[in-house]
């Protein structure tokens, strides 16, 4: 616009010509070239065109020379194989001592291990421990706090002038969240955001400079979280996660090293998906203008809304598994030992699974058909939770604000992992008195 | 279960959606009056959607199980394990099964002939061996 100020049309048609640039090279490439872990996909999310071509030409897809920290992988990306994979914990594994969760090459001197990157049974008892902090009774003990917090976040945003959407909403509501699922000093609860970034950064893209910064951060995580954990292990149980592990069975005598991976898991899985998902909502209803006013007239579609925003933003693109065995897939034959990524931000977007995938539409008739919360004995233990953020924050909105405009680009986080944003700036239009 | 049986599954499944459109309410409300303490669980589904989809899976699942067979014998594996996480003992979790077929046969009425009958019996006897095995290492030796 000639004053400077952010078109978003402009914007739309900008994307288009970086989608249809993506999509020339997506379909040039030798299918073996195809890296569709490569983080530069994701920063300029132009990765879209390369899953559309493995689902329709090759949906069990080897990708032989992967970048350097990730090295060969395989990726399955349609619904139903992912389904498959999910389901099939006896022959995919997800302990962190076979690889984990993530395609990076690990460190075998810094593995930590958490019940997400756990095979049974471990991993049954330990989830289990944390479980009861998103029952349904728990979740209605939690609503009012939520709904009080976001009222007051909103309230204070300043109408007129740009803001950053991630930093002043998403981000700060997630760790309010997170603080209160710890108990954790409401004054430090940055630190939560910060050992959630470093945790999950590549080096060198702006987080942390080196994997020696990442390691020293995190010890640092697990040192502030071990004094809080010496003082819930001498009262008596209560209802926060902290005290929950320090009491449990099966997490009361993990290492320093199992304490820390349980931390991440539970930092990572509660603050970045649910912070990446409210950016997203705002970022798809200004991408699509008619949703936004369905929206406005009828706010009863909020939950339908909640799980396609999940659907759409797929928060964490990818989880890990490692063959314990030749497997047959699509017929591919996976080896003893292989890495394969489960791509859920693809099968979000297979046609033979779901009907327009490809379009933000709140009113869709399955809207919780999708997988971002995985499928299996590793499902999300969150996901009800998330849901209830995400419901009440867009009750909450729309109680106040019948217009917030995202006013440009977004900066998307470097990694194929978390399929996030790093700000969004956005605007609350002034209203005519 | 026996060749054949696929086909009978289905033909139910389909008649059944002809005549009583939307099962969700029936199935649940036939859960929730043989086992009143699931009620609870969905205490927060105001709009239902959380029992429509899990409707939703389980036809998906009987559909897969009792064709290709895929993913659903370790789906359901895998949701016994997750639903005992929510203190749902693995007998109600089988009795779900149960509880859409009895639906079904009360739906389709006068339709549901004996044939349909015993391909659902089969069924239901095989979804339930794996409800009761949802130990994959186990399964994988001896499953039906």
């Amino acid at each position: 616009m000639a004053d400077g100020s952010f078109d978003f049309g402009r914007a739309q048609r900008d994307k288009a010509e970086r989608m249809a640039a993506a999509r020339e090279h997506a379909y040039s490439i030798p299918l073996e070239q195809i890296d569709v872990a490569n983080p530069d996909l994701w920063t300029t999310d132009t990765h879209w065109p390369y899953f559309e071509r493995l689902r329709k030409e090759d949906p069990v897809h080897y990708c032989v020379s992967g970048h350097e920290e990730v090295g060969p992988y395989w990726s399955v990306t349609k619904f139903n194989d992912i389904m498959e994979v999910d389901t099939s914990h006896n022959v995919f594994s997800s302990d962190a001592f076979k690889g984990g969760i993530t395609l990076r090459n690990f460190d075998e001197d810094f593995i930590l291990p958490m019940f997400i990157a756990m095979d049974q049974p471990k991993h049954d008892v330990q989830r289990k421990t944390v479980s009861p902090i998103v029952s349904p009774a728990s979740l209605m003990q939690l609503e009012p706090i939520i709904r009080q917090r976001a009222s007051g976040l909103l309230d204070s945003l300043p109408v007129g002038e740009e803001f950053d959407w991630v930093d002043k909403i998403s981000i700060e509501l997630t760790t309010q969240m997170l603080a209160t699922l710890f108990d954790f000093p409401f004054e430090d609860r940055r630190k939560l955001t910060r050992w959630s970034d470093v945790a999950t950064a590549a080096p060198g893209m702006g987080v942390i400079e080196t994997e020696e910064q990442r390691r020293m951060e995190l010890f640092e995580c697990v040192d502030y979280f071990t004094r809080l954990w010496n003082e819930r292990v001498n009262a008596p149980p209560k209802n926060d996660l902290i005290s929950m592990l320090a009491h449990g069975e099966s997490t009361r005598n993990m290492d320093r090293m199992e304490y820390l991976g349980n931390l991440i898991l539970l930092i990572v899985g509660g603050n970045d998906t649910t912070r990446n998902s409210i950016s997203g909502g705002l970022m798809f209803l200004n991408e699509n203008p008619g949703e936004y006013d369905k929206l406005r007239a009828n706010p009863n579609l909020i939950p339908s809304m909640v799980s396609e925003i999940i659907r759409y933003q797929t928060p964490l693109a990818y989880m890990r598994r490692t063959a314990l065995q030749d497997y047959t897939l699509g017929g591919k034959t996976i080896k003893e030992g292989d890495k394969v990524a489960m791509w859920y931000v693809s099968g979000n977007r297979d046609e033979t699974a779901i009907d327009n995938p490809d379009q933000f539409i709140i009113d869709r008739e399955r809207p919780r058909h999708h997988m971002s919360f995985g499928f299996g004995i590793h499902r999300c233990v969150g996901n009800r939770l998330a849901e209830m953020q995400l419901r009440i924050v867009w009750e909450e909105i729309l109680k106040r604000y019948p217009r917030i405009d995202v006013v440009g680009e977004p900066k998307r986080v470097y990694s194929s992992f978390v399929k996030g944003y790093e700000s969004l700036p956005a605007v609350i239009p002034a209203r005519a008195n | 279960m026996r060749p054949g049986d696929e086909a009978l599954v289905v033909r139910s499944l389909e008649r059944a959606a002809d005549l009583g459109g939307d099962l969700t309410p029936l199935v649940y409300a036939r859960l929730f009056a043989d086992h009143p303490a699931m009620e609870p669980l969905f205490i927060r589904d105001n709009d239902g959607q959380v029992r429509g989809e899990m409707l939703t899976r389980a036809f998906e699942a009987i559909l897969d199980f009792v064709g290709e067979r895929r993913w659903a014998a370790t789906l359901i594996q895998t949701e016994v394990v997750n639903h005992a996480g929510y203190d749902v003992p693995p007998d109600v979790f089988a009795t779900f099964f149960g509880t859409v077929a009895a639906t079904l046969r009360e739906v389709v009425g006068a339709d549901w002939t004996s044939d349909i009958d015993s391909a659902w019996s089969r069924l239901l006897a095989e979804l339930d061996w794996y409800v009761k095995h949802p130990d994959q290492a186990v399964a994988a030796v001896g499953s039906p």
